[in-house]
This record gives C-alpha cells, sequence and structure tokens, in this order.
C-alpha cells in the first residue's frame, strides 16, 4: 500500500514535469489558485462554503471512477482496497477541509468529512449503453466528443440563458453567451493521438484551415440562438453582443491553432500564458494568432506531408 | 514498391533497429516476427512517417503516407464516439464519399454504440474495417489477429488474401505463426532491432521450429513454478 501511494505520488510529479513545472513550484501554483479561488468565492457569494465543499467532492467523486475501481481491486485484497480508498479520499479533501475549518464553517466541514469518508466505500457503474445524438455526428471528433461531454453543462448554459430572457437581465445573458465558449474551447483542451493527424491526406495549413471552418461553423450553430435572442430583444446593445461573438470566435480559433502549435504534446505553460494574455488582451491575438500558426504549421509538416 | 536501405532508430540510447535493408514489393503479402520489444511496431511507425529515423525509405508512392492503411496493435478510441462516427472519421480524412458504412460492417459491430465500450475484440474489428474503408496500396497491419474471436480470424485471413489478390501489399506482424504460415509470401524474423532471418514459403515450417526452440528453450524452468 506504500508503494502505491509513493507511485501515486511520482506520477503526479511526473505530470508536472510534463507541464514544463517544477513538482514544488507546481504545488505552489496548486496553493495559490486555492487560496485565490477561495478568495474569490467568498467575495462573491453567500454560499461559498457549499461550493467550496462541492468542488472537494466532486473531486473525491472522480477517485471512484469504475475502471480505477476495478483494476484496484484486481491488485489487492478487500481490506486494503478499502484501507486505500479511504485514505485516497482524506488526501484529496483535506485543503478543502483545512479552507472550511479555517472560515469556522463547522457544519460544512464535518457533512465534507463524513461525505468523503462514505464515498470511499462508493464505486461509480459503468456507463450504460446510450449513445447521447449530436448534430456533429458527420464531422468527428472534437465537436462530436465535447458536445457529449459537456451536454449537461451546454443543456445548464441554455437554461440559464431562457431565465436571463424572462426576467430581463441583458448581462446575464452575454454571461450565457462567454459561458458556452468557454464550453467550446474545452473541446480542444487534449491533444489527439498522432494517428488521428496522420490519417488525413491534406497538408498542414490545409488540415489547420480544416479544423479552424469545422470550429467556427460548429461553434456558431451553438452559439447562434443565443446571438440571435439578444439581437432580437436588445437591438441597441448590437456592439456588445457582436463584440463578445467575435471575440469567443477568435479565442475558438486560437485555442484551435494553439493545440496543434503544442502537438503532440499538451499545452505547455509558456504556450497557456501566451492564450490567455491573448484572451485578456483581444487586440494581441492579432500577433498571437500568426505565431501560434506558424509553430502549428510546423509542428504538423512532418506528420502531413 | 517500398525500399528501406540503411535504416536506423534509436530511442536515447537505445538502439531500436539497426541497420534495417529490406523491400516490399506490389501484391506480396510481408510477415513481420520478432520477440515483443524487437522492433516491429518501431519499423511499422517509421514506415508510416510517425516516427522519425536515419536512412532511406523510398517508394514509388507519393508521399507513401497516404497511400498507407495502419492499423496499430492498440488502437486508441475518443471518448464518446460511436464506431460509425469513428469509420466516418477515417472517411473524412481522405475525403472518401462513396462508401456505404453499413455495407462495410463486415464484422457487424453495433456501430451506434460509443467505440471505447467495444471488447477489446471489437476494437481491433473496428479499426482494421477504419484502415479497409480508406482503400489504400500498402496496409500495415500491426498485430490484426489481437483478441479478435475464431470466426473473425478467419475473415481477416480471407481479407488478407483478397487484398494480395488484387495486388496490394500487406504487412503484418503477429505472434500466431499459423495466421502468418496461411498468408505470407515471406517472414522476416526481427531480433534486436535487426533482421535476423528471411525465409520464403518452403521454410516457414523450419522458421516455426528454430523460433521455438530459441524462444523457450529451458527460460520457463526460471519462473521456479511449484
Amino acid at each position: 500500500m506504500k508503494y502505491y501511494f509513493k507511485l501515486q505520488y511520482d506520477m503526479m510529479n511526473r505530470q508536472l514535469k510534463e507541464m514544463g513545472l517544477h513538482p514544488l513550484f507546481g504545488f505552489f501554483i496548486g496553493l495559490i489558485a486555492l487560496i485565490g479561488g477561495t478568495i474569490l468565492i467568498y467575495s462573491k457569494t453567500n454560499y461559498a462554503p457549499w461550493i467550496i465543499a462541492s468542488v472537494g467532492l466532486v473531486i473525491v467523486l472522480r477517485a471512484s471512477e469504475y475502471n480505477r475501481s476495478i483494476h484496484l481491486k484486481s491488485i489487492f485484497d478487500r481490506k486494503t482496497f478499502r484501507e486505500i480508498r479511504l485514505i485516497e479520499n482524506l488526501v484529496l479533501i483535506t485543503p478543502f477541509l483545512i479552507i472550511l475549518i479555517f472560515k469556522s464553517e463547522l457544519l460544512v466541514f464535518v457533512a465534507t468529512l463524513l461525505i468523503s469518508i462514505v464515498l470511499s466505500w462508493y464505486e461509480s457503474k459503468q456507463s450504460f449503453h446510450f449513445t447521447i445524438p449530436t448534430p456533429f455526428s458527420r464531422k468527428p471528433f472534437e465537436f462530436t466528443t465535447g458536445f457529449r461531454k459537456t451536454i449537461l453543462m451546454l443543456a445548464g448554459i441554455y437554461l440559464l440563458f431562457i431565465t436571463a430572457i424572462f426576467v430581463g437581465n441583458f448581462n446575464l445573458g452575454i454571461f450565457c453567451l462567454i459561458a458556452l465558449f468557454i464550453a467550446l474551447l474545452s473541446y480542444y483542451s487534449w491533444p489527439e493521438d498522432k494517428l488521428f493527424v496522420w490519417i488525413h491526406s491534406d497538408n498542414a495549413a490545409n488540415f489547420i484551415k480544416h479544423k479552424i471552418k469545422t470550429a467556427f461553423t460548429f461553434s456558431s450553430v451553438l452559439a447562434f440562438p443565443i446571438i440571435a435572442t439578444l439581437l432580437f430583444i436588445k437591438p441597441s446593445q448590437y456592439f456588445v453582443i457582436l463584440t463578445f461573438t467575435v471575440i469567443g470566435l477568435l479565442a475558438l480559433i486560437t485555442m484551435v491553432i494553439a493545440k496543434y502549435a503544442a502537438f503532440p504534446n499538451k499545452m505547455n505553460i509558456a504556450q497557456g500564458l501566451i492564450f490567455a494574455i491573448g484572451i485578456v488582451l483581444p487586440p494581441l491575438l492579432l500577433g498571437v494568432i500568426p505565431y501560434l500558426y506558424t509553430q502549428a504549421k510546423s509542428n504538423l509538416k512532418e506528420l502531413l506531408r | 514498391m517500398i525500399s528501406i536501405q540503411k535504416l536506423n532508430k534509436s530511442f536515447g540510447s537505445k538502439k531500436a533497429l539497426n541497420d534495417i535493408n529490406i523491400e516490399f514489393v506490389k501484391g506480396k503479402v510481408y510477415g513481420i516476427v520478432g520477440q515483443n520489444g524487437a522492433g516491429k511496431s518501431t519499423l511499422f511507425n517509421i514506415i508510416s512517417g510517425l516516427e522519425s529515423f536515419n536512412g532511406i525509405i523510398q517508394s514509388d508512392l507519393t508521399p507513401l503516407k497516404n497511400h498507407l492503411g495502419f492499423l496499430q496493435t492498440n488502437p486508441f478510441f475518443f471518448p464518446k464516439i460511436t464506431g460509425r462516427e469513428y469509420l466516418q472519421l477515417h472517411l473524412n480524412a481522405r475525403n472518401i464519399k462513396e462508401i456505404n458504412i453499413d455495407e462495410s460492417n463486415i464484422f457487424d459491430l453495433p456501430l451506434n454504440q460509443y467505440a471505447q465500450s467495444y471488447s477489446t475484440g471489437m476494437k481491433k474489428k473496428l479499426a482494421l474495417t477504419a484502415v479497409l474503408i480508406q482503400q489504400s496500396d500498402i496496409y500495415i497491419l500491426d498485430e490484426p489477429y489481437n483478441g479478435v474471436d475464431i470466426h473473425s480470424n478467419m475473415i481477416i485471413t480471407e481479407i488478407i488474401q483478397k487484398l494480395k489478390s488484387i495486388g496490394k501489399t500487406v504487412l503484418i506482424s503477429s505472434h500466431i505463426f499459423s495466421t502468418l504460415k496461411d498468408t505470407c509470401d515471406e517472414i522476416h524474423l526481427l531480433h534486436e532491432g535487426h533482421f535476423k532471418k528471411s525465409v520464403d514459403h518452403s521454410e516457414f515450417d523450419l522458421l516455426e521450429q528454430e523460433m521455438i526452440e530459441f524462444t523457450t528453450g529451458s527460460i520457463i524452468d526460471r519462473l521456479n513454478l511449484k
């Protein structure tokens, strides 16, 4: 069991190193993100302790994943398996418990601790064979797989948008548009296997062009109902609506190109920073996009001759 | 035709392939055998253009990669992609429009289910179907028989023979020697990164016997099974 946890620690360090971070620096960034996130959540809502507890429990829940549990059970005896799962859950929830105790949220602290312990007995079942229909079937894979993975999030965004329309809250409507583009950005957040680039008969430039065209078309399909409704109910705000639409589309295009600029690896910290700067200061995208495009083209040249 | 000369490949200080020289001609089936780690998959990745290398690979088909169908040992599957979408992706990649996916589903796979939920054998059959519908000139099949049932085994052997009869070049690796004997014109034994032996049909049995003696010997005794 001791060796198992040593391996988990080593794996985490290796992942941080692959991201171009020294493990200690990675832990430091994690700590800053946790503290910063806590301060931000507490400044925005009264439900902060519950949100923090929920985030922690979602992370804990991920450790109950079906294949993972099966794998652990196949290696360890029942008692050791239970002990591992309990220790894992407690380790994962500890940072969130520290925040809750620091904020004197005793009730939430106890509830979160108990739920984490109970969850160590929980094993998620294998997903059932239901295929979520998608309008993007003809052009796999980013939007096909992304749409299915984020279907609940998309439904939530559209529901929130309908609420925004009914209560006449324009800003909430714009927030929904931003949230939609953030969801779409996640479709391009991980690199595919090399073979799925290799199988294309296009050259690198055409391949990237194709990817951008697909991202542009499909994201427009998903964003159109929100944009059209906002323009219809608030035509006077057309400049704001179009500005956010253009920034959203540009961010998506940048994301597509950034993915292949880092290919076959995930985006590293430097590339992530360049991308983030471009999004925060959109005029800089005029420089960021060509820079990443050149990198992407040279990256794909070997696979797409 | 593919001509490989003085091909070398290293991973760090480890030499994976050492001075490989071989020719693969049109309409022939080539078997590549060897122990795990002998360099079979590395050789296939290099021919496909997925790995860098030192040496010369020439072909009358240019660019070679656009004429190749490559079945990997462990095909990768995206999450939440159906079998049908997986095949569609392969068709789109080569801009092929005239193929009917349902007709091409010769293994009767549940194409509307997520491919990741398939069994090992079903995944292999889906990946093989994807490679076949891309209508290539050269096929590289890395362990095509892995995990598939006996019925599909026979179909795969038939497919390879059909590919040969229509003038395609096929490169196969397999740990099941009998499948290679049924399909190959030549078998090449890869050992520690270089070709140790190359034989044609008349010497297949001899090679098999040599491999059994070489591979097993007395190594099982080292396990100290009680």
